[in-house]
């Protein structure tokens, strides 16, 4: 698997050489500018099966350039995607909770996200670039996660980090990301149930392409950009204990397979087509949707739905002339 | 005494700041590399308009240049030019500017410009006069490729006249 995603990666290379690496679901090796703060809003929905309700996501990101070459970032998320704490019934929550007849979740403050970006490798060339970033991230989560899968965007208390490459070429652009995450247990005293999600590793690519325009006029030119990400995942089973005895999640596999398996290790694939509209070459709209390709994420029903809008902000340190 | 003593000094200070403050450099084309989408080119003229010396940058989106505009009541200083665009994310390809030969007396291969020394390296010094376009080759303000080729001559150049200052390194 690992293998022929380096694969694709290397071949596509040949193929289209690579401009626009502002994914946006990815993050490039590429940074913001010194002293110049960007604010992101995130938006993600999808269906729950079968209840039908209307799972969202947001967030807040603050994102500003410490050097030229180092990126801080911070993100607060409110989802509706979990309880406030586990319910006493857990048979009865597993079982039923993506049904209608469930108590619906209510939004929550999910964590808050920092993250750590250093650019270690750059060489420039006209209309090209080839950068290696290397990047950090810890997250407090404030609910219980009750999957496999870890999240440090919010849902997860853990840590993680990884590798960028970014590739750019005139009107192309390509980037692989590695990213490991450790999900910390959750742990609920009063109860005295703990959770912990697995352990993931991400192997992720993405490609971009300016469309539109061919050819610049002025700064004032719609940028229309086409995007194609693959997320790559893999993840270990969740564990959990009750009054400090290991909890059965093998019950649950006659009920609702999905629930099951989103207890379990897995690995998945799934393609994010997404357009990106920039205004005035600072305001940056993207709207895209996930699909599974291989496998599926148990965190999330497809298809899933995201939006983000940005904006960057530039400080004026020059002293007034007369 | 003393505070006749500080203003001396200050009138000195005066004296030699408006002698040097004759600007030379009204405008300079740099060359950015790695650069294409236009919301980075917007990047870097943001960043290259908080230069207290910069009068206004006008970015060319499709050859990745930036014209910047001295303000000529201001020492124009080069290396801080290229900082920002390191600073905005991307590199210098090159930066070339303009320079009246007329109003500058050579000493050998050398000249003064507000306090800085420069060398011009790599060419036939006698009789420059008029308007010459000059291109730096100095680290960080040409791409590393040149620069590569350039810095035995500028170590050659500062070991012959025994140059321990930052001077900057021109060719024609």
């Amino acid at each position: 698997m690992k293998k022929l995603l380096i694969l694709i990666f290397l071949l596509s290379l040949h193929v289209s050489g690579f401009s626009q690496e502002l994914f946006p679901y990815a993050e490039p090796a590429s940074n913001i500018p010194k002293n110049t703060l960007g604010l992101r809003f995130l938006f993600e929905g999808f269906k729950e099966i079968p209840s039908q309700r209307q799972r969202n996501w947001g967030a807040v990101r603050a994102m500003y350039g410490l050097t030229g070459k180092t990126t801080l970032m911070l993100t607060a998320a409110v989802s509706n995607h979990h309880q406030r704490k586990f319910p006493a019934n857990l048979q009865n929550y597993f079982i039923n909770h993506h049904q209608r007849n469930y108590k619906p979740n209510p939004y929550l403050l999910e964590g808050i996200n920092i993250y750590l970006k250093q650019r270690v490798i750059s060489i420039d060339d006209f209309q090209k670039h080839l950068r290696v970033a290397l990047f950090g991230q810890a997250c407090k989560g404030f609910t219980p996660h009750d999957e496999s899968e870890p999240f440090l965007k919010g849902d997860n208390t853990g840590f993680g980090g990884g590798a960028i490459v970014t590739l750019l070429y005139k009107r192309f652009a390509a980037s692989f990301t590695y990213a490991y995450t450790h999900p910390l247990l959750y742990k609920d005293k009063a109860q005295q149930i703990t959770f912990q999600s697995g352990t993931a590793n991400n192997y992720d690519l993405s490609f971009g392409y300016r469309l539109y325009p061919p050819k610049y006029n002025t700064y004032n030119d719609l940028n229309i950009n086409l995007y194609v990400e693959f997320v790559n995942r893999d993840y270990e089973a969740a564990k959990m204990t009750v009054r400090d005895a290991p909890y059965d999640f093998s019950y649950f596999q006659y009920f609702d397979k999905n629930i099951y398996n989103s207890l379990m290790d897995g690995k998945y694939s799934e393609i994010r087509p997404s357009i990106q509209l920039i205004m005035n070459s600072n305001n940056r709209i993207d709207i895209g949707c996930a699909y599974p390709v291989y496998n599926r994420s148990y965190a999330h029903f497809y298809p899933l739905f995201f939006l983000n809008v940005q904006k960057y902000f530039y400080f004026s340190k020059k002293p007034k002339m007369l | 005494m003393n505070s006749m003593k500080t203003k001396i000094l200050l009138l000195i200070f005066l004296f030699f700041s408006g002698f040097y403050s004759n600007a030379q450099f009204k405008s300079a084309k740099v060359g950015i590399d790695g650069l294409t989408c236009s919301m980075c080119s917007n990047g870097v003229e943001r960043l290259l308009l908080q230069l207290d010396f910069v009068e206004s940058v006008q970015m060319d989106l499709n050859a990745n240049e930036a014209i910047v505009y001295f303000r000529n009541n201001r020492k124009t200083d080069f290396k801080k030019v290229s900082k920002k665009i390191f600073d905005s994310g991307f590199s210098v390809r090159d930066i070339v500017t303009t320079l009246n030969f007329d109003t500058i007396s050579l000493q050998g291969n050398a000249f003064y410009i507000d306090g800085e020394k420069f060398y011009i390296l790599g060419e036939n010094k006698s009789d420059l006069s008029g308007e010459k376009s000059i291109r730096f080759l100095d680290k960080n303000l040409i791409n590393k490729k040149e620069y590569s080729q350039w810095s035995y001559f500028i170590r050659e150049n500062d070991k012959l006249h025994n140059e321990k200052l930052n001077a900057y390194h021109i060719c024609l």
